[in-house]
């Protein structure tokens, strides 16, 4: 038998000091962010039946939490917030006035299908936007996920926003079978592209299809791009779905927040359920989305709910990891009383934490000793209490 | 700045050719030397040296932007999802990872019954035979995979073929193909929206020199 007492299970981990605090700081500051949006604060329980998370056809879900009440009922983790909420609207909002919004920030957990050493345990925070089909929602999703970064401090960002239906309905318009669409939908998510342009000519593509579709898969860019993606397939009926990318950038534009929009059609999301417009943000120094997010128009339906919605989830521990290095220290102190006046440290003591500093009693008898831990654990200040006096030892070489 | 991650050797070697030739020089490297970090002259790309199967790891981590790997290395860890993406094949170092037997061995492949595989790439022979359908023991050997028939120990392995010498000298023969190997360039999926521009500016470069191979 092995003890595994002083171990962690693999993808999960501790938060210590200044890191738990700037995670903490950080929920609490895009919870207070999407509060005041008017999004209202949804809270679901930790694991439910596993139907509410399978929302495939498949029952084998590799990526779930699993496990097994006392009555023998299968349950699961929360892989994904969307699919609570879900739950939540279908049964509590049915005959309630649309739309409905509602924000969360929360620990999801799944197993990452291969990689050792990456999470398995994440913080998400997002929003969902329940009832309305339009493109002023579109336009408010967007426009919350770029707001929310911009105050959290995150500067240089892009919105890689595309269209999930784009694809298909090029696929259509090309006339590939079943069979055909799922082979090459396999290739763009083993992002496998290669494999995925040898396979194009070998059901004969015309080559410039083949160009423009690999294309469609490694490029992004601006509203340039987006003109020459419409005027390249402009005969086919997927290019009506880019008219909803320009109104899009319309409204952004109106906002001046359009410099943050790239366009780009091979973004893919873990999150299957996406119809229309879907998006991604990624910075650098983070090798992952930071927000993915996009609308899902016909995911509620399976809850028995048909309503049109759109979200987005945020990374916390990518911003956690993204902020790291701008976190402030705050200013902490140690306190040490070397006479029997308790009361008058106290209400010294007191006095300065209203005004918000740190203040920590130590526990020594000895000053030397107060100095040498004080010193050893980054205190910037020693007071020491005696005869109803303070006297300041500076432990830090910055003043205070 | 564009990161490299190569992978020591022959690929490498043939990689710097290739470069040059896109008028990305790197006077800093030097087949005999030890080095494993270069930089080109025009400060814009930086390159690593690292084992093969480490390669698409650093990709994966987003540690080097861009790497250059065979794809059998990919195929050894790609069975599940992965950050990267597989963009071009460079069509170099070409061979094939094939299930090869004695003559008699396609018998055994048809009739049902678990087979026993031998082979260095476990995933992959996995994976290729729950694609098609076939229950298989598989025995991981590190080297001279050839021996497993030969010996008695499996009844057919999974392995590299590039001549067929090796085979061809033992009384094997190749009994079904799983893929075609070669050189791929693969792109961390977060490099690949972020730094967009630089990397299509490179797919392109590559793109001409390879002359879009539509033979």
């Amino acid at each position: 038998m092995k003890n595994y007492r002083l171990k962690t299970s693999e993808g999960v981990r501790d938060y210590l000091g200044n890191e738990a605090l700037l995670k903490e700081k950080v929920e609490t500051n895009v919870r207070n962010f999407l509060l005041h949006y008017g999004y209202e604060l949804v809270k679901t329980p930790t694991f439910e039946y596993v139907d509410v998370f399978a929302t495939e056809d498949f029952f084998q879900q590799p990526d779930l939490y699993t496990l097994i009440n006392r009555q023998g009922e299968f349950l699961a983790l929360r892989n994904d917030m969307t699919s609570s909420i879900a739950r939540v609207v279908a049964t509590k909002c049915q005959n309630e006035i649309l739309p409905k919004k509602y924000c969360y920030v929360e620990n999801t957990f799944r197993y990452p299908l291969r990689y050792q050493g990456k999470s398995h345990e994440f913080t998400q925070a997002g929003i969902e936007l329940i009832g309305d089909g339009s493109i002023k929602s579109d336009v408010e999703v967007i426009k919350i996920a770029i707001q929310s970064l911009i105050s959290l401090g995150i500067k240089s960002f892009s919105v890689h926003v595309g269209y999930s239906q784009f694809l298909e309905t090029l696929f259509d318009d090309l006339k590939l079978n079943f069979n055909q669409k799922q082979i090459i939908q396999n290739f763009i998510d083993m992002k496998d592209f290669v494999s995925f342009k040898d396979y194009l000519k070998q059901i004969k593509l015309d080559k410039e299809m083949i160009d423009t579709m690999t294309n469609l898969m490694l490029s992004a860019g601006k509203l340039s791009y987006l003109e020459t993606v419409k005027k390249k397939l402009a005969k086919y009926s997927c290019s009506k779905c880019l008219q909803r990318l320009f109104d899009l950038y319309h409204h952004l534009e109106k906002l001046h927040l359009e410099q943050y929009i790239v366009f780009d059609f091979s973004i893919y999301s873990y999150a299957k359920y996406y119809t229309g417009i879907i998006f991604q943000i990624f910075t650098l120094g983070l090798g992952r989305p930071i927000v993915s997010g996009g609308r899902y128009d016909s995911f509620l339906k399976k809850f028995g709910f048909d309503a049109p919605a759109i979200g987005f989830g945020m990374d916390v521990d990518g911003l956690v990891d993204l902020l790291k290095d701008f976190i402030k220290k705050e200013k902490r102190f140690l306190s040490i009383v070397l006479d029997d006046n308790l009361l008058f440290s106290e209400t010294e003591n007191n006095k300065r934490r209203e005004k918000g500093l740190i203040i920590d009693e130590c526990l020594f008898d000895n000053l030397d000793e107060a100095i040498k831990y004080g010193k050893e654990k980054n205190y910037n200040s020693l007071l020491v209490y005696q005869n109803n006096q303070v006297k300041i030892i500076q432990l830090e070489d910055d003043n205070i | 700045m564009i990161t490299f991650a190569l992978s020591k050797g022959r690929l490498a070697n043939k990689i710097f050719q290739l470069l040059q030739n896109m008028n990305i020089n790197v006077s800093d490297f030097k087949e005999t030397s030890r080095k494993l970090i270069f930089i080109s002259d025009d400060q814009k790309y930086r390159f690593f040296l690292a084992k093969p199967s480490d390669v698409p790891t650093y990709v994966d981590y987003g540690i080097a932007d861009v790497g250059v790997v065979g794809k059998d290395t990919i195929l050894t860890i790609s069975e599940e999802k992965h950050n990267f993406s597989e963009v071009l094949d460079l069509s170099f170092g070409k061979c094939k990872m094939c299930v090869c037997g004695f003559h008699d061995a396609k018998n055994i492949l048809n009739s049902g019954n678990i087979i026993r595989v031998a082979t260095k790439y476990p995933n992959i022979a996995k994976k290729y035979f729950e694609k098609t359908n076939r229950n298989v023991e598989i025995i991981k050997l590190n080297g001279s995979v050839e021996l497993g028939p030969l010996v008695g120990l499996s009844d057919v392995i999974v392995d590299i073929v590039e001549s067929g010498k090796t085979l061809k000298e033992n009384g094997l023969e190749i009994l079904e193909e799983v893929d075609n190997i070669s050189a791929r360039l693969i792109i961390n999926n977060a490099s690949l929206k972020i730094k967009y521009q630089e990397i299509n500016e490179l797919i392109n470069g590559f793109n001409q020199l390879l002359g879009d191979n539509d033979d």
